[in-house]
């Protein structure tokens, strides 16, 4: 799996627990957090994808794709693919926006045209994405 | 290295007597723009040189007033505060090869913002120095002196490029980079990296957000934030490393038992935890030294390793009667 596609990212959402931890180079972080979820285990396989993968039990709750696989990305590109929508502010920095398309299952960070972070989901409301997984970085003032 | 050096002489229109007064009573920057115009002004911080900006010219005792310090607006209260502007800008150039040029510290600003209304862009405009200000911006480049200027060279951080080239004084941020974004009344200062800039913002001449009561403290603090965000992004993988506290630069790795980061704002990234760590490395070390022992460590390790000898050199016999220069 490479991380260049909204498409392909999204279909990380078909992938198990149990398929993950078969990866010979599998590691789990048990009941940790990310964002507002909590109490989910983190599941990461880098030979497999550089994606972290967040998992309640079997379920998964969350696929985290750090800038370090998409950094290379444009934003345009994928803007053209999911459409306008809801920007929160990113955790990122000051300047970067959260486009989050909830109904779609996907959120990423950018700075003006860099792509620096994207999250998959199962398709919510905006509402429940801001309680469910959002955690406002609160402003930035330096 | 200075930029202005080898610019052509711009014709000044000096700040006449009654304009001067003016000054000393106003709000600096409206008496500022009264005094010579937004063009004016800019073309007043870009090109003059020392003591060219009025003519002298009887001032209150004790009372502020306009003086333009090696191209840049201050305001002072006595010659003595001029001479101790015009040394600390000189000594940050010179030094530190680091411009003070408010004018590059808007364009940085400007630039950052592009998709910010025009309108909201046209607000951000140098404005003068305070003296307290100059002094609190050297203490904190002080903080670097070993990976500044030629020292620079001579240091572990010699072979990678100066990531800070100049710093201005800006009146205002802007809140965001969108269609929304309207003039930022609460940011304290900005770092630039793609511009090698940073900017102070007028909110820090009264901010005493981490040091209650203490302005002055507030300002280094907040500049050591800003230049730790270009300095110190080198060792942005080890700080990771060494807390625990983050997955990556972006992301927490979650887990309870990490070391929390020194402060609420660190809490955001790990870049800015980094940069709130040094902070307080710097400017109230036994508070990250008490609080987070794993980042005072490893900020500690990397300051040490600045002036760690590089190379395979000699070492001098003691005893040795031949001299080595």
């Amino acid at each position: 799996v490479t991380a260049t596609g909204v498409d392909e990212l999204l279909a990380l959402r078909g992938v198990t627990r149990a398929g993950l931890e078969a990866q010979p180079d599998v590691t789990v972080a048990s009941g940790v957090s990310y964002g507002a979820l909590s109490g989910v285990d983190r599941v990461h396989a880098p030979a497999f994808s550089p994606a972290h993968f967040y998992f309640a039990g079997a379920d998964l709750k969350l696929v985290y794709v750090p800038r370090t696989a998409v950094g290379d990305i444009r934003a345009a590109d994928w803007l053209e693919r999911v459409g306008t929508g809801p920007q929160l502010q990113s955790r990122t920095g000051k300047r970067a926006l959260l486009e989050v398309r909830p109904a779609l299952g996907f959120a990423f960070s950018h700075d003006e045209d860099a792509v620096e972070l994207a999250e998959v989901f199962s398709p919510t409301t905006l509402a429940e994405y801001e309680r469910e997984i959002y955690e406002d970085p609160g402003s930035f003032v330096r | 290295m200075d930029h202005r050096v080898g610019e052509p002489g711009v014709t000044q229109t000096p700040l006449a007597p009654a304009q001067r007064r003016r000054a000393t009573t106003e709000h600096p920057m409206l008496a500022l723009q009264r005094a010579v115009g937004n063009r004016a002004m800019a073309q007043l911080a870009q090109r003059a040189p020392s003591g060219t900006a009025a003519p002298p010219a009887a001032h209150a005792p004790g009372a502020e007033y306009l003086v333009v310090v090696s191209g840049e607006p201050v305001l002072v209260r006595s010659d003595a505060d001029e001479q101790r502007a015009k040394s600390i800008i000189d000594t940050v150039s010179a030094t530190y090869r680091i411009s003070v040029d408010s004018l590059k510290g808007v364009k940085a600003t400007k630039d950052h913002y592009a998709n910010a209304p025009q309108a909201e862009r046209d607000k951000i405009a140098a404005i003068p120095w305070h003296i307290r200000e100059l002094v609190a911006v050297k203490k904190a480049l002080d903080h670097f002196a070993p990976i500044l200027g030629q020292a620079r060279s001579y240091s572990t951080r010699g072979a990678a490029a100066q990531e800070i080239s100049t710093l201005g004084k800006v009146n205002t941020s802007i809140t965001k980079n969108t269609a929304a974004g309207v003039a930022d009344p609460d940011t304290l200062g900005e770092f630039y990296g793609s511009s090698s800039t940073f900017a102070i913002y007028q909110s820090s001449e009264t901010s005493t957000e981490d040091f209650p009561g203490d302005v002055d403290k507030q300002i280094e603090a907040t500049t050591t934030h800003e230049i730790a965000h270009g300095l110190m992004h080198y060792m942005i993988d080890s700080f990771i490393a060494a807390t625990g506290f983050w997955l990556d630069e972006d992301t927490k790795s979650g887990t309870s038992d990490a070391e929390h980061p020194p402060t609420d704002y660190g809490n955001k990234n790990a870049r800015e935890d980094l940069s709130e760590s040094v902070m307080l490395y710097f400017v109230d070390e036994a508070r990250l030294k008490s609080s987070c022992p794993k980042r005072h460590a490893a900020i500690r390790e990397a300051v040490t390793l600045w002036a760690a000898p590089v190379g395979d050199f000699p070492t001098p016999d003691p005893n040795a009667t031949t001299a080595m220069a």
